[in-house]
C-alpha cells in the first residue's frame, strides 16, 4: 500500500494544563449560550476554543457521545487546528453510567473515535502546499484514572483505519495476492501465524467456490489463514471469516456501470477480520483467534464461470450458480466449511458486504445480523451497541429454506424470490452450502460499507465492524 | 364449513379419514371396504413446531380436495403435541381458523365448473371433547371466516372496489352489530383540514372517503384501541406511474383497510368487552389532469406540511391524516396496518410483516402475538439516525427518503411524526405494521393465491387481550 500520509496522533494526559494556549480548548456550551458555526473560535486574548453543545442528561446517549467526539475532531480539522485540549474530568462528569461504564471505557471510546474522525484517505493525493489538516496532538486534562484506556483506544482506532486503508486502496493495487501480502505485513512482529493457500493447494482441498469465482481473473485467488493462539491451549478458537472480493464486477452477470467503482470495497469483510485479529494480537488478548479470508477478483472474461455452472464446495455440497454476481456466498461457503473442518470453533462469525437487499432493508445505519441462536444474537447486538458498529437482527427462519434449494445442484446462489428477502436468502445459502454445525453469526455489512451522512467520517470505507469484532474477541465467553 | 363432533370413528364412505403419520410423504389409502384414509406425513412427532402445525392443518384441506372428498374426519388428539404446550381450546381455535383459511378460494369472478367447486363442506372432529373445545372450534371458525372476508375484499378488482364501495363494504361488515359507521366525504374532510387524503385522492374520478367505525363494547371510561388501515383501492402510483410489473396486484393496496374493518366487526361478533375504533382513509391513486404532483406540498390535519417527492409514496400521506385524526380518541394504543413499501418485501421476503414501534415492550408483545396467531412479524429499527432522510426541503417532512435504501424505515419514521401532538410529544403508544411483504400468500403455506388476510388473526388476539 502507498504511504497513508497520516501522522499518528500524540496523546498527553495532564492533571492541569494551566494557561497552555497552544491549540484549541474544547468547551461545552453554557445553558442559553448561542453558538456560532462549527469550528474554532479565536478570542482577542489569543485563546482558541471549540465550543459544542452537550445534550441534556435525558437526551444524551452513548451513540450521541460518539457523534460529539467526532464533531470535536471535525471542528478542529476544518480550522486547520493540529492540537486540542479536552477535559476528560469534565466529560466524564457529564456521562451517566448507562453511557460509559468507567473512565477506561470513556477514554477508549474517545480515542477510537478521534482516530476514526481524523482519518482521511489521501494516499493517492498530492500534498497541498499548506500540508494536510490532520490533528496531531490531543492533550487530555484528567487524573490518572484515564491512563489505562489510552493505548486500548488507539489500537482499536488504528485497527479500524487499517481496514479502511485496505478497502479504499484501488483494486489495481489490491489484488487477492496483494491483500494477502498486506495481511502478512500487518501481522509482522506479532505472534500471529500467517499462511496463504494458492490455487494448487485449494485444488487439493477441493475449494471449488473460491476457485470457481476466481477463475475469471488473471489475478489468481488465494485463501488467507491467520492464527493467533494466545489463549489456553484447550480453549476452542473464535474463527472470523471475511469476504475478500478485491473487485466485484459481477462477472458474466455484470453490474451496471453506475456505482461499480465502489466495488473495490467488496473485500471489506476480509479486511475487517484481518484488522480484528491483528488488533487482538496488538492488544495481547489471551484468546485463540483464527481469521480466514477467501480472496478473489470477480471478472467477466473468456475463462469466467457462467450462470448455470455448478461448483462443488469444500463442504461437499454442489452450488448452482444462477447469478455470477452472487459470488460472495460461494467463496464464503468454502471458508465456513474450512472453519468447521480444520478447527473446532466455539464461535464462527462471517463478515461480508454481501447483499444490496440488506441496504434496502436497513438503510445506511446498521449492518444486518443473522444468528439462529437467540443468545448469540443478543450478545452480538449488545456488543455492537457498545462498540458503535450497530447491527440489526434479521430472521433465519426455516420458512426461507426453500429459497435456496437448487434444481441442478444442492443449493442455488440466489433466492427463488429474487430480490425479495435477498439478504435472508444469502444467509440461508451460507447455512446450507457450508453445512455449518458450529455456533455461527453472520454480519451482512453491505449497509455499512461506506460512511453515512451524519457519521462525521471521511467518505469511503466506514470501518464497520472492526470495533465490534475486537469487542467480541475481548468479551465473548460462551 | 360445517363442524360436527363425535367421540368415535365413522364408517361412512363419503368421509375421508385423516391421520398423521410419522413418514415424510403423504399417502391416500382406499380401504377394502371402500373408505378413504389420508395419511398425512409429518415426520417425527417430537420435531413438530407450532408453525409447522398450522401448515399441517391447512394441508388436510388440500389433500381432501385432491381426493375429491367433501367431508373429512380427524382425531383431535392426533393433533395434540404435548411439547407445544397448547391448551385444547387453543388447538381447537387454531384448527378451525386454519381449515377455514385453507378452504377459501376467490371464485366470485369464475364460472362454476360442472362438478361444482372443490371446497370442503364438513369436518368431523373425533374424540371425547369438552364443550369448551367445541366452543373454541366455533370461535376459530368465526375468525377464519372473517380472515376470508378480508381476503375477498382485498381480492376484488380495482374496477369493482372504489373508495365508496369500500365504505359500503365497511357498513355491510357492521350490519346487525353494535358498530357505528361514519363515512366522511370530501366536504367533511375539507372542514377537518385533511389535505393529505384529499391531495392523494384528487387525481381520481372516484372521490376519497374517510371511514370511521366505532365499537364501544367496553367500559365507558376505557380509552379505545384505534386501528388504522391503509385503503388505497387501486394504486397506479399516480403521476409517478408504476411499471407494468409493479402495478399488478395493486388492487390489494387496501388490504390494511380491509383487515382493520374486519378485525373490528369480528371484535363485535365475539362481543369483546373492549372499545375499538377503526379508521380507513380510502382513496384511489390515479394519474390524470387533476392529480397531485411531485413537488406539491400538502398540508394535512396536523398542520404539518408534507413535501411530495414521489406520488407513489401515497400510503404514508393518507395515513398521516388518519394518525392525526386518531388523537381525538385519546387512545391507549394505535396500530396502523398498511401495504406500505416494496422495501419491506426486499427486507423480509414473503414470510413476515415488518413491525415498527418505539416501545420495546410493545415490540415483544406484538412478536408474541404474531407467533401465537400465525401472522408472523419481524421488528425493524426506528432509530433517530434515519430521521434526516425524510426532512423536507420545502415542507416539514418529505414523503420519500433521500437515498434509495431503508425505504420501509423511512416510511415508518414519516408516520411517526404524525403520532405526535402539537407540542411534539407522542400522543399515544403506537405500532406500525408494514404488511406489503405479506399482502399475498407465499409458496408452501397452503393458501389460495391472492390476498393472505394478514393480520386479522393477530389484531383479534390483540383486541382480546390488550
Amino acid at each position: 500500500m502507498r504511504d497513508t500520509q497520516r501522522p499518528s496522533i500524540t496523546y498527553v494526559l495532564a492533571s492541569d494544563v494551566g494557561q497552555d494556549r497552544l491549540g484549541a480548548r474544547v468547551r461545552f456550551a453554557y445553558e442559553g449560550e448561542t453558538l456560532n458555526d462549527e469550528g474554532v473560535v479565536r478570542h482577542e486574548d489569543g485563546r482558541k476554543e471549540i465550543v459544542l453543545r452537550y445534550g441534556t442528561p435525558s437526551e444524551m446517549t452513548r451513540r450521541k457521545l460518539v457523534t460529539l467526539v467526532r464533531n470535536i475532531v471535525k471542528s478542529a480539522k476544518s480550522s486547520g487546528e493540529k492540537r486540542i485540549i479536552l477535559s476528560l474530568d469534565d466529560l466524564y462528569g457529564r456521562c451517566s453510567s448507562r453511557m460509559v461504564s468507567d473512565p477506561t471505557d470513556l477514554v477508549s471510546l474517545v480515542i477510537t473515535n478521534i482516530e476514526m474522525a481524523n482519518y482521511e484517505f489521501v494516499a493517492y493525493k498530492s500534498k497541498p502546499k499548506d500540508g494536510w489538516k490532520f490533528l496531531e496532538e490531543v492533550v487530555f486534562v484528567g487524573t490518572v484514572r484515564f491512563m489505562d484506556g489510552i493505548g486500548h483506544g488507539r489500537l482499536v482506532g488504528n485497527g479500524v483505519n487499517l481496514m479502511r486503508d485496505l478497502g479504499n486502496t484501488p483494486a489495481f493495487d489490491l489484488t487477492p495476492r496483494r491483500l494477502a501480502f498486506e495481511a502478512e505485513l500487518a501481522s509482522t512482529g506479532l505472534p500471529v501465524k500467517f499462511r496463504a493457500l494458492g490455487v494448487e493447494e485449494m485444488q487439493t482441498l477441493g475449494m471449488g467456490g473460491v476457485l470457481g469465482v476466481g477463475v475469471g481473473s488473471v489475478n489468481k485467488p488465494c485463501f488467507v489463514i491467520m492464527e493467533y493462539m494466545a489463549g489456553p491451549p484447550d480453549e476452542k478458537p473464535i474463527v472470523l471469516v471475511g469476504k475478500g472480493v478485491t473487485f466485484d464486477t459481477g462477472g458474466i452477470s455484470i453490474k451496471p456501470s453506475e456505482g461499480m467503482e465502489e466495488m473495490k470495497l467488496d473485500m471489506l469483510g476480509g479486511a475487517s477480520v484481518i484488522a480484528a485479529i491483528v488488533t487482538a494480537a496488538r492488544l495481547g488478548l489471551k484468546k485463540n483467534v483464527v481469521a480466514l479470508v477467501p480472496a478473489v477478483e470477480n471478472m467477466p472474461s473468456g475463462s469466467a464461470i457462467r450462470p448455470g455452472d455448478v461448483l462443488t464446495s469444500l463442504s461437499g455440497k454442489t452450488m448452482e450458480v444462477l447469478n455470477t454476481d452472487a459470488e460472495g456466498r460461494l467463496i464464503l461457503a468454502d471458508a465456513l466449511a474450512y472453519a468447521g473442518k480444520f478447527y473446532d470453533p466455539r464461535l464462527v462469525v462471517s463478515v461480508a458486504t454481501l447483499t444490496g437487499a440488506a441496504c434496502v432493508a436497513l438503510g445506511t445505519h446498521a449492518s444486518a445480523l443473522f444468528a439462529a441462536d437467540d443468545a448469540i444474537a443478543a450478545t452480538m447486538t449488545l456488543l455492537a451497541e457498545e462498540s458503535g458498529d450497530y447491527v440489526w437482527r434479521m430472521p433465519l427462519w426455516e420458512e426461507y429454506d426453500d429459497e435456496v434449494k437448487g434444481a441442478v445442484g444442492d443449493v442455488r446462489n440466489t433466492g427463488k424470490s429474487g430480490r425479495y428477502g435477498g439478504a435472508i436468502a444469502a444467509a440461508k445459502f451460507l447455512e446450507k452450502a457450508s453445512v455449518i454445525t458450529h455456533p455461527w453469526a453472520h454480519i451482512d455489512m453491505a449497509p455499512r460499507m461506506t460512511s453515512a451522512d451524519g457519521d462525521h467520517l471521511a467518505k469511503g470505507a466506514a470501518g464497520d465492524p472492526v470495533r465490534l469484532l475486537v469487542r467480541l474477541l475481548e468479551r465473548y465467553t460462551a | 364449513m360445517k363442524y360436527t363432533f363425535t367421540p368415535k370413528a365413522l364408517k361412512n364412505k363419503d368421509i375421508a379419514t385423516v391421520t398423521l403419520a410419522t413418514t415424510a410423504s403423504d399417502v391416500t389409502v382406499r380401504t377394502s371396504d371402500g373408505r378413504t384414509v389420508i395419511e398425512l406425513g409429518v415426520g417425527k412427532r417430537e420435531e413438530m413446531t407450532r408453525r409447522k402445525l398450522v401448515n399441517v392443518i391447512r394441508k388436510i384441506v388440500s389433500l381432501a380436495k385432491a381426493a375429491n372428498k367433501k367431508k373429512v374426519a380427524l382425531d383431535f388428539f392426533d393433533l395434540v403435541f404435548p411439547h407445544l404446550h397448547m391448551t385444547p381450546t387453543e388447538l381447537g381455535e387454531m384448527l378451525s381458523t386454519n381449515l377455514e383459511m385453507a378452504n377459501f378460494e376467490f371464485v366470485k369472478y369464475k364460472s362454476k365448473p360442472k362438478e361444482g367447486w372443490s371446497t370442503l363442506a364438513e369436518v368431523v372432529v373425533l374424540g371425547k371433547l369438552g364443550s369448551d373445545v367445541e366452543k373454541a372450534v366455533r370461535k376459530g371458525k368465526m375468525i377464519g371466516e372473517e380472515v376470508n372476508k378480508t381476503r375477498a375484499l382485498a381480492n376484488t378488482p380495482g374496477g369493482a372496489m372504489t373508495p365508496a364501495i369500500l365504505a359500503q363494504s365497511a357498513a355491510e361488515a357492521a350490519e346487525g352489530l353494535p358498530i357505528t359507521t361514519t363515512v366522511l366525504g370530501v366536504r367533511e374532510m375539507e372542514e377537518l383540514g385533511m389535505g393529505a387524503v384529499l391531495g392523494v385522492g384528487r387525481g381520481s374520478d372516484e372521490e376519497p372517503k374517510f371511514i370511521v367505525m366505532e365499537y364501544f363494547g367496553g367500559m365507558p371510561d376505557e380509552k379505545p384501541v384505534v386501528l388504522v388501515g391503509k385503503g388505497v383501492t387501486f394504486d397506479t402510483g399516480g403521476l409517478n406511474l408504476k411499471s407494468d410489473t409493479n402495478m399488478y396486484e395493486m388492487h390489494m393496496d387496501m388490504s390494511g383497510g380491509a383487515a382493520v374493518i374486519h378485525a373490528l366487526s369480528l371484535a363485535a361478533k365475539l362481543k369483546l368487552q373492549k372499545n375499538v375504533v377503526a379508521l380507513v382513509p380510502a382513496v384511489e391513486n390515479m394519474p390524470s389532469g387533476s392529480s397531485y404532483h411531485p413537488g406539491d406540498v400538502l398540508q394535512g390535519m396536523s398542520g404539518k406540511t408534507v413535501e411530495v417527492l414521489n406520488t407513489d409514496a401515497e400510503g404514508r400521506v393518507i395515513l398521516s391524516d388518519a394518525l392525526c385524526y386518531a388523537q381525538k380518541y385519546k387512545p391507549r394504543l394505535v396500530v396502523d396496518v398498511a401495504t406500505l413499501t416494496g422495501a419491506i418485501h426486499v427486507a423480509l421476503g414473503a414470510h413476515a410483516s415488518g413491525l415498527f414501534t418505539k416501545d420495546e415492550e410493545l415490540e415483544g408483545y406484538f412478536r408474541k402475538l404474531g407467533e401465537e396467531s400465525g401472522d408472523y412479524l419481524w421488528p425493524m429499527p426506528l432509530w433517530d439516525e434515519y430521521e434526516s432522510e425524510i426532512r423536507g426541503t420545502f415542507g416539514d417532512w418529505a414523503n420519500t427518503g433521500k437515498s434509495r435504501y431503508g425505504g420501509a424505515i423511512n416510511a415508518a419514521l414519516f408516520l411517526y411524526q404524525f403520532t405526535k401532538d402539537e407540542k411534539g410529544k407522542e400522543a399515544y403508544p403506537w405500532v406500525h405494521l408494514d404488511i406489503a411483504s405479506r399482502m399475498t400468500s407465499a409458496d408452501g403455506e397452503y393458501l389460495a393465491k391472492g390476498a393472505a388476510g394478514t393480520p386479522v388473526r393477530l389484531l383479534i388476539k390483540l383486541l382480546e387481550r390488550f
